[in-house]
């Protein structure tokens, strides 16, 4: 097999290497990758769904709330928790998780929940007129993207 | 002697040093965490043999073992430590520089 380790005498690092055996080393620690591009997937769908649901749950909170539907707000905020921890279960397929992912993950998701706490702050500050529609498609659209882009910082971590 | 003045070879990890746990110790470098399984397989080696090696990685230090479960199924997660990355970067280094005289 190219590149199996063993302890046998005179492998690479079992005894005084030589520059040789020191190259070899370095190429068998250059080559060894655990992440799979299913792993990948898996991650970057994980990611750009957590923008999504968020996105999702400010349009709804609008949607419902505006019209006064406490119980549709309710609804909502529950498929939300489902939602997040159906993606919690994806995420938790993936074998191994690059390096770097974790910073990434977590810088995407508080950008897009402070654009969520910021969203939502400024839509009950307006509620007399409430805010149109589009308006808040727009605002859920620009929550998401921190996550979108976080998503796709993943996705080039692959081709690094 | 300073360090400077040493060889480079006296500057390699004793327990990085091992073929078997040094592949380990590259594998997980490159990742926050692995699955006991997708080390095995990336390192091509037995359960018995990554299981010893990661024991001796473990009390070194060097690697993170969690143990939890997906759905029902029991998984062991390995994380190299911080301690564990110092030791592998000053490694590499070692061997960088025996490569390179």
């Amino acid at each position: 097999m190219n590149g199996v380790p063993s302890d046998r005498p005179g492998s690479p690092l079992s005894s005084d290497i030589t520059a040789e055996q020191a190259r070899s080393a370095l190429d068998v620690a250059s080559g060894v990758s655990l992440v799979t591009s299913r792993d990948l997937r898996v991650l970057v769908a994980f990611v750009a769904g957590v923008g999504v649901i968020v996105a999702a749950i400010l349009y709804l909170s609008w949607a419902t709330l505006s019209v006064g539907n406490n119980v549709g707000f309710a609804i909502s905020m529950s498929l939300y928790a489902v939602a997040l921890a159906l993606l919690l279960a994806i995420k938790s397929r993936a074998r191994a998780i690059p390096r770097g992912f974790q910073r990434i993950y977590n810088i995407g998701f508080v950008a897009t929940m402070t654009l969520y706490a910021i969203g939502i702050g400024w839509i009950f500050s307006h509620q007399s007129p409430w805010p149109s529609a589009s308006v808040v498609v727009w605002m859920s659209i620009v929550t998401a993207l921190p996550c979108f882009i976080a998503a796709a910082l993943v996705q080039r971590m692959a081709r690094a | 002697m300073t360090d400077q003045q040493q060889h480079a070879r006296f500057r390699l990890d004793e327990v990085i040093h091992a073929p078997v746990r040094f592949s380990i110790v590259a594998a997980l470098a490159r990742v926050d965490q692995a699955e006991f399984a997708a080390v095995r397989d990336g390192v091509q080696v037995s359960d018995s043999v990554l299981s010893k090696q990661v024991t001796l990685l473990e009390r070194a230090g060097y690697v993170e073992v969690k143990k939890g479960y997906v759905g029902k199924r029991p998984r062991t997660w390995l994380t190299l430590t911080s301690v564990g990355e110092a030791a592998f970067n000053e490694h590499l280094l070692a061997l960088r520089a025996i490569a390179g005289s």
